[in-house]
């Protein structure tokens, strides 16, 4: 399998990644270094071999689902991080609208 | 004045308890220390000059008080925290730019363990961006260098970390093992350090890599203070539902009760191929000194493990990516200002991303996409199975496993940074027990004829870091090797 333009491109968009021409070029051949690398695993054979998801053995950990109140001063530390807000709201770029969106 | 500083825990500790020194003038020696030597090294991304004073202060008032708090393990001891690790109040970059403003609101379990225990954080140290690397070269803050020769790298991905500790910056740093982050470094730098078992350790509030496999652990410079550390972060944790309820060993105190029966195996194939004469012969002299305890050692073989770093490499891409969505410049971090929102989210990400990350997300993306996951994700998940049988069937015979920690020692900067899978390939012998969710401790071996560091690697069965940590423990008290330091 080979990291060609085409899927370059599309993958890119996959992970909204935006990467320049060179950039570009240069992941072309390590993508595709990195795919002939792991394809040596198609070699073993796993027929009737189980997934392993996670290693831990437990299954279905629940909580209370518990309204617990954040304190103002959490809430306030959260939204000093936001890169853009009018007051205490998250300001973003529209959302609709967008052209360049996936179908 | 301290004229020398301490070199573990205890001794940390029993120097503050006979007042030889006060909690400020330690926190002042390592802070001029950094000053003086970082510059070179590049460990710390972030220093906590201020409130690490005024922590020591407010210790100190409480010894003149009450005290030294002997239920306080870590009382006045100062540490550092890798980057990738969230810290309340203290910026948390990830070494990544998307991430160079972000100041977490709360602590990660295991630092709020580490604070209540009395620790003092100093600062936050480099890694490589979101922990993936084996060299610290991918990190948008520049390389680490290593403190035993400056040419060379310190590992990765938990650089910082270890040449942190190594160059005696901090007691111990706190870090995270995802395939190998804490061992590799540890390694190269001459010190001890815990991937403990998947679910041992809390990972909240660890920045998320591969979720499967992520766990954090200690960088120090004995088995004895890394047993010490365990003791204080380990245990189920509410906020993590991945942790067990599994009973949590007192490992410092029972460290010295190795056990006379113990029966340890050299897996064969980490003793071929690609493993450095030199090495190999440093480890086969630390298998004569094991031998010389009285522990039985015997041949054993692990058939998978040649396909361990490719199964990584496409089960940590896959869940990186996934992880990764969350760092889109709308919440926190830094974004990228354009006209709509696909683009704000692919700059933010290109600017805000080394090419590694780049790389991992888009390998990632496709080998989850539709056409391409049953023959990538889902096959290199059944390997991954055969590669935990491969493990099961060996404890059923020896209680741990020895092996050199990685082929060579620490690489020349730049010698493998246009090569990916040369640099996947120093984890050569790290990621299968990472895969399996396995304990593996490495510690000191001993030098290279150039003076560079050699870890010999201990892996035990899920759950058992206890006769993992006795035989480091043993092990280190023939040659104590950490009792040499790097000439900075």
């Amino acid at each position: 399998m080979e990291f060609n333009s085409a899927l370059i491109e599309k993958i890119k968009r996959l992970s909204r990644l935006a990467t320049d021409a060179e950039e570009s070029t240069a992941l072309k051949k390590q993508l595709s270094d990195i795919l002939h690398f792991v394809e040596q695993l198609q070699s073993v054979d796993t027929h009737g071999v189980a997934p392993t998801h996670q290693v831990t053995g437990l299954s279905n950990v629940w909580r209370e689902d518990e309204i617990r109140a954040c304190p103002t001063d959490i809430q306030q530390k959260i939204v000093a991080q936001f890169p853009e807000r009018e007051g205490n709201l998250l300001a973003t770029p529209a959302i609709f609208g967008d052209t360049n969106e996936d179908s | 004045m301290i004229e020398q500083l301490p070199l573990t825990i205890e001794e940390t500790r029993e120097s503050l308890r006979a007042k030889k020194f006060s909690c400020r003038e330690l926190v002042d020696a390592y802070l001029d220390r950094i000053e003086k030597i970082d510059s070179t090294l590049n460990s710390f991304i972030t220093i906590e000059k201020e409130n690490a004073r005024d922590h020591a202060d407010a210790c100190d008032e409480h010894i003149a008080r009450a005290g030294y708090p002997e239920d306080k393990p870590l009382f006045g001891i100062p540490f550092a925290v890798k980057d990738a690790i969230c810290t309340e109040g203290i910026r948390s970059t990830a070494s990544a730019k998307i991430l160079d403003n972000y100041i977490p609101p709360f602590d990660a379990t295991v630092i709020a363990k580490l604070k209540s225990a009395g620790g003092i954080i100093l600062g936050k140290n480099n890694c490589d961006a979101f922990g993936h690397g084996a060299s610290n070269e991918n990190s948008q803050y520049g390389p680490v260098l290593n403190p035993w020769n400056t040419k060379m790298v310190a590992g990765g991905s938990s650089g910082g970390s270890a040449a942190a500790v190594s160059a005696n910056f901090c007691a111990f740093s706190i870090a995270e093992d995802t395939g190998g982050s804490i061992r590799q470094p540890a390694a190269f730098c001459g010190l001890a350090g815990l991937r403990p078992s998947y679910g041992r350790n809390s990972r909240y509030g660890i920045m998320p890599m591969a979720s499967s496999l992520d766990t954090v652990g200690p960088l120090a410079r004995t088995v004895q203070d890394v047993a010490l550390l365990m003791e204080v972060m380990a245990g189920k944790d509410k906020l993590d539902g991945t942790t067990v309820e599994d009973e949590v060993p007192a490992y410092s105190t029972h460290i010295s009760k190795l056990s006379k029966k113990l029966r340890v195996g050299l897996p064969q194939e980490y003793f071929t191929g690609e493993l450095e004469e030199e090495i190999k012969n440093i480890i086969e002299k630390a298998i004569e000194d094991i031998k010389n305890l009285g522990v039985q050692v015997s041949e054993v073989s692990l058939p998978h493990t040649k396909f361990a770093v490719p199964v990584y490499y496409i089960i940590v891409p896959a869940e990186d990516s996934s992880n990764l969505g969350r760092m889109d410049g709308i919440r926190y971090g830094v974004r990228a200002q354009t006209d709509n929102l696909f683009d704000t989210y692919a700059e933010s990400r290109a600017q805000g991303f080394p090419t590694e990350v780049k790389r991992r997300i888009m390998i990632g993306t496709f080998s989850l996409s539709s056409g391409y996951y049953d023959a990538y994700y889902a096959h290199a998940q059944k390997v991954r199975t055969l590669i935990r049988q491969d493990f099961d069937k060996v404890f059923e015979t020896v209680d741990l496993l020895l092996t050199p920690t990685t082929p060579a020692p620490a690489f020349p900067l730049g010698s493998k940074t246009q090569d990916p899978i040369a640099m996947y390939l120093a984890d050569v012998f790290v990621s299968p027990a990472a895969l399996a969710g396995l304990p593996a401790l490495s510690v000191s071996a001993g030098f290279t004829k150039v003076g560079l560091p050699v870890g010999l690697q201990i892996i035990g069965p899920r759950l058992n870091e206890l006769e993992v940590l006795q035989l480091g423990y043993a092990y280190e008290q023939i040659n104590k090797w950490f009792l040499k330091q790097p000439s900075l």
